[in-house]
């Protein structure tokens, strides 16, 4: 069980409620107190944010893993924060439905972590942000009183949607304790087409012709050959791939391959590959965990779609200048691509923190963001991981957080306010 | 009063502020049965302007009421404290429609329909299609988070909105959220959205868009009975199914919609739905068939089915024209909107006709069936003693019936002022003060679009007369 946060142990305790009126009595307690907390789910990204300014109090809420209801008819769940994606995606899966969220690390990330810290995941083209999935929610504010928004149905504008201030909000906020999602039907059936082009520029516009057609992939990325087979840092020698993963019936498949295979050569794909379902399970599991294998820096762009083929051309050159070994995986037609970097602590922190921030001045021209979700922790104290000034309104957030918190005790110091 | 209305015209210019009774008139309603005159309205034409009339607002203590198309049917266009109605008509430009990244900004008072079909020739439209969508505008649809039959599989307002460019009440201009699909820190955009103006006003809104489908395709299948209907709606959703729209009216409104466009519905029809699937030629004939089939299983009366536009078009002209028709059952009717879980359809549907048997009043039923969204219309005559009271208390116990069913007070119209009295139904005292903190927090010191969503303290009958003397007339939406 992992509490270490930017290589600090809460000073006070590790806490593991497993009941609601415990969570609110612990939080009571730090606010009157002005003691810092910060709640862990699966702990798979620990590492993301800025090193907190106090960490007294850690609070698992792995012990919360109920499935509270889950009408199959409804398309609908309520659960637990603490019950794991891995464990929720297999419940669903037994009425042929799913959560469209595919965060990394299923089987530890909590689904309260998920929608705390927003993994980057591949399901969003069709199905949308993971935001969108959520229809309910019940939070503890850190004052601990326990409230609820939202409800369980698929349409409501019944009160303010407060569930939006903790999506994405690090547990600076509050606690979250419950969740209702709205459910996807699994396709009748699905398979993933693999797309190979010499050049990266050939398939940006391969990509773009696809999402310019009424084809809707559930999930798209692309990336470079050398990302699957080990062979970081072989420059130019790649291939550029797009990976993309569609659903339907047999004959919707057949049309949609179709669509895709002449778009592909129109484009000059060097090779076109169809993976069936199984091997295109462990495919995008693969994909989505990727940001498990060692890298010493991992960076979360986002811009309008296309500025994305740019952006990585820039930021690839820069890097290959720097000689430093390189991986993108780009969600097209989303607007975001994931930056791993190896080797660049042998540089030492002045000069890598130089090459990150110069990246990031290639993302910022085009209007994009840069978030570095891992860095060395020493770093931190001299990059801002999270681009802040890039946020226009970040003086209402500040007093947003200032209402909610006004002692401070969440996640303190830890998110982009 | 002559140096606010110096200072407003300074700002807009001495055509775009009316202060006379006859001008205000017409800013008195929207499509609830509410009223409320504003002392000033103003026309801006740009952020900086509603930037100005905020401060200028402020300055004088005036609450801020921001106005659409007034389509709205909770009330929340109704300058119910009086103050400044900033009307967005003016502020109705499309600035860009981006094909490549398949995104338009618009300004708030651009007419939802307008907007896809000036994005039809790009192959692409606006997914979210609330039935006033040839009147209502998109900064309305951002207050109200505003929905529509195509809802069920695209999702409603906040799922389509990138970013705005909000003016707060202090008249501070800033964004929340932007054209990208992912934006750093809280969520502002989305806690903005559904807010009805109480938080912050949209200036310019960046919308995603959709491509246009290759096929649609739209099918009617009549029913003897709601109860039949809702039981193939919930083994459409059961079967793993989401179409693009599932719509379905019963026996009142077949009856009033049948009067009125001759929609050719068989005799005897009790109840009706409307199934459209939309996508690439192969999934939607997979999806039809399938729907079709289990359609066949609850022994339809009749189905019948359209691809092309007018024969289609045919199709919906019954469930489009029923509110105007239902005028032909009664002098009023009051629209009531909640939503439930869509498997609950059959239980709550009888409770209401069984209320509708215990009071004597008939109900219509008109739904957004699969999506769960009922919008059950109580026939009346406001000219009879007592009839308003009735209905209104009639709409507040369908609402609890679907509270207790385990469904909301709201699908699509907002709270407003409707409803206010009602949220206790759905939240404690610590749900509502949560809420009501995002108002300390956008400090607005509660200047825009007073009294509405959170309750006043009265009694639902206290407030039943001003509230919903219920006169949604031909040409009304849903």
């Amino acid at each position: 069980m992992n509490t270490i946060v930017d290589g600090l142990q809460p000073t006070k305790g590790i806490e593991k409620p497993t009941s609601l009126g415990e969570v609110s009595s612990i939080l009571r307690d730090a606010d009157n107190s002005g003691l810092g907390v910060i709640p862990i789910g699966g702990g798979t990204r620990l590492h993301v944010g800025r090193v907190p300014t106090k960490y007294d109090i850690s609070i698992f809420m792995t012990g919360f893993k109920n499935v509270v209801s889950h009408n199959p008819a409804d398309l609908t769940c309520t659960v637990e924060a603490g019950i794991t994606l891995g464990e929720l995606q297999d419940i669903l899966a037994e009425h042929g439905q799913f959560l469209a969220i595919d965060a990394p690390f299923p089987e530890h990330s909590t689904v309260g972590g998920i929608m705390s810290s927003l993994p980057t995941g591949y399901l969003r083209w069709q199905l949308g942000h993971p935001r969108d999935t959520v229809i309910g929610m019940e939070v503890l504010l850190p004052s601990g009183t326990i409230t609820k928004s939202g409800g369980q149905v698929v349409k409501n504008v019944s009160g303010y949607d407060m569930a939006r201030l903790h999506i994405g909000g690090f547990g600076s906020l509050g606690v979250i304790s419950k969740i209702s999602f709205k459910l996807t039907p699994k396709p009748r059936g699905e398979l993933t087409l693999r797309t190979s082009f010499s050049d990266d520029k050939s398939m940006h516009e391969f990509v773009s012709d696809i999402f310019s057609t009424s084809l809707m992939p559930l999930a798209a990325a692309c990336t470079h050959e050398t990302t699957y087979s080990n062979e970081m840092g072989k420059y130019p020698d790649y291939t550029s791939v797009c990976y993309l993963r569609i659903g339907g019936g047999i004959r919707s498949l057949t049309k949609q391959t179709s669509m895709i295979d002449t778009i592909a050569t129109n484009h000059c794909a060097v090779k076109r590959e169809r993976i069936d379902t199984l091997q295109s399970e462990s495919l995008w599991q693969e994909i989505r965990d990727y940001s498990g294998k060692r890298f010493e820096i991992i960076g979360r762009i986002s811009s309008v779609p296309s500025n994305i083929h740019e952006i990585e051309k820039n930021i690839s050159k820069k890097l290959n200048d720097s000689k430093l070994g390189h991986t993108m995986i780009c969600q097209p037609g989303f607007g975001t691509s994931l930056l791993f970097i190896r080797g660049i602590e042998t540089k030492g922190e002045e000069s890598g923190v130089r090459i990150l921030k110069s990246l990031r001045q290639s993302v910022n021209a085009y209007k994009g963001t840069l978030v570095y979700e891992k860095i060395p922790i020493s770093w931190k104290h001299s990059l801002d991981v999270w681009n802040a000034d890039q946020i226009p309104a970040l003086q209402q957030m500040r007093i947003l957080k200032q209402t909610y918190d006004p002692n401070s005790i969440m996640s303190s110091g830890r998110f982009v306010i | 009063m002559n140096e606010i209305i110096r200072s407003l015209i300074n700002v807009v210019g001495s055509d775009n502020v009316l202060w006379q009774d006859a001008d205000l008139l017409v800013y008195e309603y929207d499509g609830s049965v509410d009223r409320g005159t504003p002392v000033f309205v103003v026309l801006p034409e740009t952020t900086e302007e509603v930037s100005e009339i905020v401060r200028i607002a402020r300055e004088n203590s005036l609450p801020v009421v921001a106005r659409g198309a007034g389509t709205g049917l909770s009330g929340g266009a109704i300058a119910e404290h009086g103050g400044v109605v900033i009307a967005m008509s003016r502020m109705s430009k499309i600035i860009e429609i981006n094909d490549r990244d398949r995104y338009a900004v618009v300004q708030p008072g651009v007419v939802n329909l307008d907007l896809s079909v000036k994005t039809a020739p790009h192959g692409l439209y606006y997914a979210p299609d609330p039935s006033s969508q040839r009147a209502c505008t998109i900064g309305g649809n951002i207050a109200e988070n505003s929905g529509g039959p195509h809802c069920l599989a695209y999702g409603v307002t906040t799922n389509h909105v990138l970013g705005m460019e909000v003016v707060l009440s202090d008249g501070t201009i800033t964004w929340f959220g932007g054209k990208e699909r992912e934006s750093l820190g809280y969520d502002m955009r989305g806690i903005t959205i559904g807010s009805e103006g109480t938080l912050a006003i949209a200036t310019t809104i960046v919308v995603r868009l959709l491509r246009i489908p290759e096929t649609i395709k739209t099918m009617l299948v009549v029913f003897d009975d709601v109860e039949t209907a809702s039981a193939a709606v919930s083994g459409i959703i059961g079967a793993g199914i989401v179409p693009a729209a599932v719509e379905m009216m019963d026996h009142f409104c077949i009856q009033a919609a049948e009067a009125a466009v001759g929609a050719g519905y068989p005799e005897g029809a009790g109840a009706v739905l409307l199934v459209e699937v939309e996508g690439i030629e192969e999934s939607v004939a997979d999806e039809s068939e399938e729907i079709e089939s289990i359609c066949r299983e609850f022994g339809p009366l009749e189905i019948r089915v359209a691809t092309a536009t007018d024969e289609r078009e045919k199709l919906w002209a019954g469930r489009k024209g029923v509110l105007g028709a239902l005028g032909r059952l009664a002098p009023n009717y009051y629209l009531v909107d909640g939503t439930i879980p869509r498997t609950k359809l059959v239980d709550v549907l009888r409770q209401i006709n069984e209320l509708s048997e215990r009071t004597g009043y008939r109900i219509a039923n008109l739904l957004h069936a699969g999506d769960g969204n009922l919008h059950p219309s109580i026939l009346f005559d406001e000219r009879k003693p007592g009839d308003t009271e009735n209905i209104l208390a009639i709409g507040a116990e369908i609402l609890r019936i679907c509270v207790d069913a385990g469904g909301v007070l709201s699908g699509e119209h907002g709270i407003g002022l409707e409803k206010q009295e009602l949220m206790t139904l759905m939240f404690n005292e610590e749900d509502m003060a949560a809420m009501s903190m995002l108002k300390i927090a956008f400090q607005t010191k509660d200047s825009f679009n007073p009294g509405k969503v959170f309750p006043t303290g009265a009694a639902c009958g206290d407030i039943s007369q001003a509230r919903a003397i219920a006169r949604v007339g031909p040409g009304a939406y849903i």
